[in-house]
């Protein structure tokens, strides 16, 4: 038989039988509606997880510190280390980090020292190499060596304070005006402008006797915020390393010979590698934390609450299927002569389990279709609630759109991916013809002599 | 030529054909020991009163039903040990079927349940449908084209049955019962218009019936008793040559 007499014989079938074709395709549409909207949350989770791990900073970064080894003593962070370090498999970039924690720090800007801060986190590295560790500027351009040269964390000007206004006045609140996912929406212009202002660092080892040390740098730019490279891209100031080292010495009055550094920070050339390297750098008894270690985990309890919800909506999809068995069994019950009729002129078994195969396939695809759609709308409206579009911004076609695909500045609860979308249909298909599996090969089993059987 | 040779061969060959059915505890012989020969173009009728195990041996020679012992060859092939699937392109390719009930399927259209045997065989439907409607009104049922069995009488039903059975030009058409629903004006018709088509392509009919008066349109009359045949004459109209 041709494939379009099989297609025209099925869907004449099923049209003969509308109200039992009718329930059961609805009995598959509302398991694949639960389905989808179920799985649709859980990817909803995960797309904000991975918008806020996004945000917070570079997965491929390693932070690599000082810890225990195996026999108990201290691994350096020297020299050696990096060197080891570098040479792993895998690794982009290395950056060794030295921080001025043992010293208090304090700077001052602006025509008589206008503005002050009380604190700093001041760290030294390998300028040359920032750009390589993906180090983004937001203005200016990396520190150059030996010119007192420096770069600032992306909001470090907020942290000055106006010593001539008084008190509750005298500071610039960055996070006066944010939205409910508490970013900030616009952000209020600092005092100064930190690339124009000399800024002088005032260092000292806690012995009020010591006059501080007193440092004047230039802010060459400042650093777009990012977690997985180290706070100082916040709020601190990065200098070069050598130049830092300077400093130290000529406080302490010693010289550089053999520095231990606080920090290491490691670039893997692919993200796929930062387990591997993570996990061998772990080995040689460093503490090590990355971004992608805290993504694994989160991914994964994502995933499971993802399949948690998937197995909800499977549920309903099962029961649809029993329906859809059921509905064939009662459909080749009824028809038993007709079969044995079909057979009786000719047609070949193949054809008859293809077109009752067909038959439970189609009652699949239409509940899978009617589901699909319908999740959409489900998913579309929950998002439109959450954006709280429904309380104030009203719904736009644009807000819609966010709903239905997503974008950069929302956050959706239900995300339903074309992947999903051809998943619900190819499933419900499939789930389909499983069902229909037992009563067509029922159906082929009736035998030509039903046609002769007189009534 | 050749044709008249194949002609002469018995194109249905019965042997030591045996059919048992288990009913319940007991064994019950529908055929006991069946042999029988039928050539080329004969209209056979098999007759016999209700439970002498003519419909029986109609589904063993159709190969509807396995037998018990023995075996059925249709043109020199065993149908009786066909499979499935070379009983369906057996049926396709040579046999077709007169039901007492007609048997069309009750929401296609005559010129549908006409062309299904082409439908089965792959045929476009243009072309099939074209066919049935050759067929249709070769039985008189053009102004019923379009019509479904339930808006037909049963001698239109019936005939438009007949055209199913033979729109394949098969060698040979089982009828069963064809006219044991029809009144006797109408089975004159039907039985007409079967040897009719026997006669013009040359089929072999095998036609099963309790009603003597069928025995009027057969060549040859196989008379079956509690299973056995008791009889097998030729009448007149073998006699009178019509056949060859």
């Amino acid at each position: 038989m041709r494939l379009a007499d099989i297609g025209k014989m099925c869907i004449d079938n099923l049209k003969r039988r509308k109200g039992r074709t009718i329930l059961t395709v609805l009995g598959v549409f509302i398991g694949c509606t639960s389905i989808v909207v179920m799985v649709s949350i859980g990817a909803g989770m995960k797309e904000s997880q991975d918008k806020m791990l996004a945000e917070m900073g570079d997965l491929s970064i390693i932070e690599v510190s000082q810890g225990m080894n195996e026999n108990g003593t201290q691994s350096k962070l020297d020299d050696a280390a990096v060197k080891s370090f570098r040479e792993m498999d895998g690794v982009a970039a290395v950056m060794p980090k030295v921080s001025m924690d043992e010293f208090s720090v304090s700077m001052k800007a602006g025509i008589n020292d206008r503005y002050k801060c009380d604190w700093g986190s001041i760290v030294g590295v390998d300028t040359s190499v920032m750009a390589d560790m993906g180090f983004e500027l937001t203005e200016g351009e990396f520190p150059a060596k030996g010119l007192n040269q420096a770069v600032g964390g992306q909001f470090l000007a907020y942290n000055f304070v106006d010593s001539l206004m008084p008190e509750g006045r005298n500071q610039v609140d960055r996070w006066s005006a944010y939205d409910e996912n508490g970013k900030p929406t616009e952000l209020p212009d600092p005092f100064f402008d930190i690339l124009k202002t000399p800024i002088t660092l005032e260092l000292s080892t806690g012995d009020t006797n010591q006059t501080p040390y007193k440092k004047t740098l230039n802010i060459s730019g400042t650093l777009k915020e990012d977690y997985g490279k180290g706070w100082e891209t916040s709020e601190g100031v990065i200098m070069n390393i050598e130049d830092l080292k300077n400093m130290i010495s000529e406080i302490k009055g010693t010289s550089a010979a053999k520095f231990s550094y606080s920090q290491v920070l490691v670039k893997a050339a692919d993200i796929s590698k930062v387990a591997d390297i993570e996990s061998s750098i772990k080995s040689m008894g460093y503490y090590t934390y990355s971004m992608q270690s805290m993504r694994e985990s989160m991914e994964k309890s994502a995933r499971q609450v993802q399949l948690m919800l998937g197995g909800l909506g499977a549920i309903s999809l099962f029961v649809a299927a029993i329906g859809i068995t059921n509905t064939m069994i009662m459909s080749i019950s009824e028809r038993t002569r007709e079969i044995g009729i079909m057979k009786a002129l000719g047609c070949y078994v193949r054809d008859i389990r293809l077109l009752f195969l067909m038959e439970a396939g189609t009652i699949g695809l239409l509940g899978g279709i009617i589901g699909l759609i319908f999740s959409l709308l489900i998913s579309v409206g929950i998002n439109l609630f959450a954006m709280g579009a429904m309380g104030g911004g009203g719904i736009t076609a644009q807000t819609v759109l966010q709903a239905l695909i997503g974008g950069e500045e929302v956050s959706r609860v239900s995300a339903i991916s074309p992947g999903l979308m051809l998943f619900a249909i190819v499933f419900s298909v499939f789930v389909g013809l499983v069902s229909g599996y037992y009563p067509a090969n029922k159906a082929v089993k009736i035998p030509a002599l039903e046609a002769i059987k007189h009534e | 030529m050749g044709e008249e040779l194949l002609r002469q061969k018995p194109v249905i060959q019965v042997q030591k054909l045996r059919k048992e059915y288990i009913m319940g505890e007991e064994r019950v012989v529908a055929l006991k020991n069946i042999n029988l020969s039928i050539n080329r173009g004969e209209i056979c009728c098999i007759f016999g009163t209700s439970g002498s195990g003519k419909s029986t041996l109609l589904n063993q020679l159709a190969g509807l039903e396995k037998p018990t012992r023995g075996r059925v060859l249709i043109g020199g092939v065993p149908v009786s040990s066909l499979d499935e699937n070379g009983l369906a392109a057996f049926r396709q390719r040579h046999v077709g079927f007169v039901f007492q009930s007609y048997n069309l399927l009750p929401e296609l259209t005559a010129v549908e349940n006409v062309a299904m045997p082409l439908m089965f065989r792959g045929v476009p439907k243009d072309i099939r449908e074209r066919e049935a409607k050759k067929m249709l009104c070769r039985v008189g049922l053009h102004n019923r084209m379009n019509h479904f069995p339930g808006q037909m009488s049963g001698g239109q039903q019936q005939r438009a049955g007949i055209a199913r059975a033979f729109i394949t030009r098969p060698d040979i058409v089982f009828a069963d019962e064809p006219t044991g629903n029809l009144d006797s004006k109408t089975t004159k018709e039907v039985m007409e218009m079967i040897r009719k088509f026997a006669r013009t392509f040359h089929q072999t009919i095998v036609l099963v019936s309790h009603d003597p008066e069928m025995t009027e349109y057969a060549d040859r009359i196989v008379t079956l008793v509690d299973g056995e045949i008791i009889s097998d004459v030729k009448t007149e109209n073998y006699c009178k040559g019509e056949t060859r």
